[in-house]
């Protein structure tokens, strides 16, 4: 398995892993909870802090191991598009909530036959662009393994 | 003229075992990883113009001796 492999399992594997800590945190009983600011910001944190080890581990662990860090034009190719299906998930994650915020206020006589997620909560907003961003970092990483797997 | 889609097809595993040299060997060459020379022998990935042009260079053959077109529809 080369090093860009090795290091897309880490990452899928270790945004797996944030997303469920921000889900311990963020919901109750399968329900985003209203959290107070303080508490909403403090897990933010602590999610940015474990990101960015989460980053660090495999650079750390390509440093000391230098043969086959280097990446070719397969490698960038399978990159690029790996990146361009986050966009993708990105733009479409994005045009969802748009388009469900515009839903909520323009049908507010009508009751949802499925519980729906009130985005106008500060919590339920910042778990769905959070959300978002780790759901758009796994379909990259899945298209990179997917690619290289083939 | 158009030309529809295609399908690229190599000769780059006979030639390198012809040169008795690895995938490894001929990866450094030319500047691919041996993931990269394993995925251009099983035609599972078309290189660039200049990686197919380097790689005929390390075989000292013209590039269409080492890479076909085959067009389709």
């Amino acid at each position: 398995m080369s090093q860009q492999e090795q290091t897309a399992w880490w990452s899928l594997g270790s945004g797996i892993l944030i997303w469920l800590f921000l889900l311990m945190r963020f919901t109750e009983g399968g329900r985003i909870v209203d959290l107070p600011a303080g508490y909403a910001l403090e897990t933010y944190v602590q999610m940015i802090v474990l990101w960015i080890v989460a980053s660090v581990v495999p650079a750390v662990l390509a440093a000391r191991q230098p043969e086959g860090t280097d990446k070719d034009e397969r490698d960038r190719a399978i990159g690029a598009l790996g990146d361009r299906w986050e966009g993708y998930v990105v733009v479409i994650a994005i045009n969802v909530l748009i388009v469900h915020t515009l839903a909520r206020a323009l049908f507010t006589d009508r009751t949802p036959s499925v519980p729906i997620p009130d985005f106008s909560s500060t919590t339920a907003l910042i778990f769905a662009l959070l959300t978002t961003l780790f759901l758009a970092d796994a379909v990259k990483q899945a298209v990179v393994l997917w690619q290289y797997r083939r | 003229m158009t030309v529809g889609r295609g399908r690229v097809s190599n000769d780059v595993r006979r030639l390198r075992e012809a040169a008795a040299i690895t995938q490894a060997e001929l990866g450094a060459r030319v500047g691919a990883t041996r993931q990269t020379i394993i995925a251009i022998e099983a035609e599972k990935y078309a290189p660039s113009l200049e990686l197919a042009f380097k790689l005929a260079r390390a075989f000292e053959r013209p590039v269409d001796e080492v890479f076909q077109f085959h067009a389709q529809g």
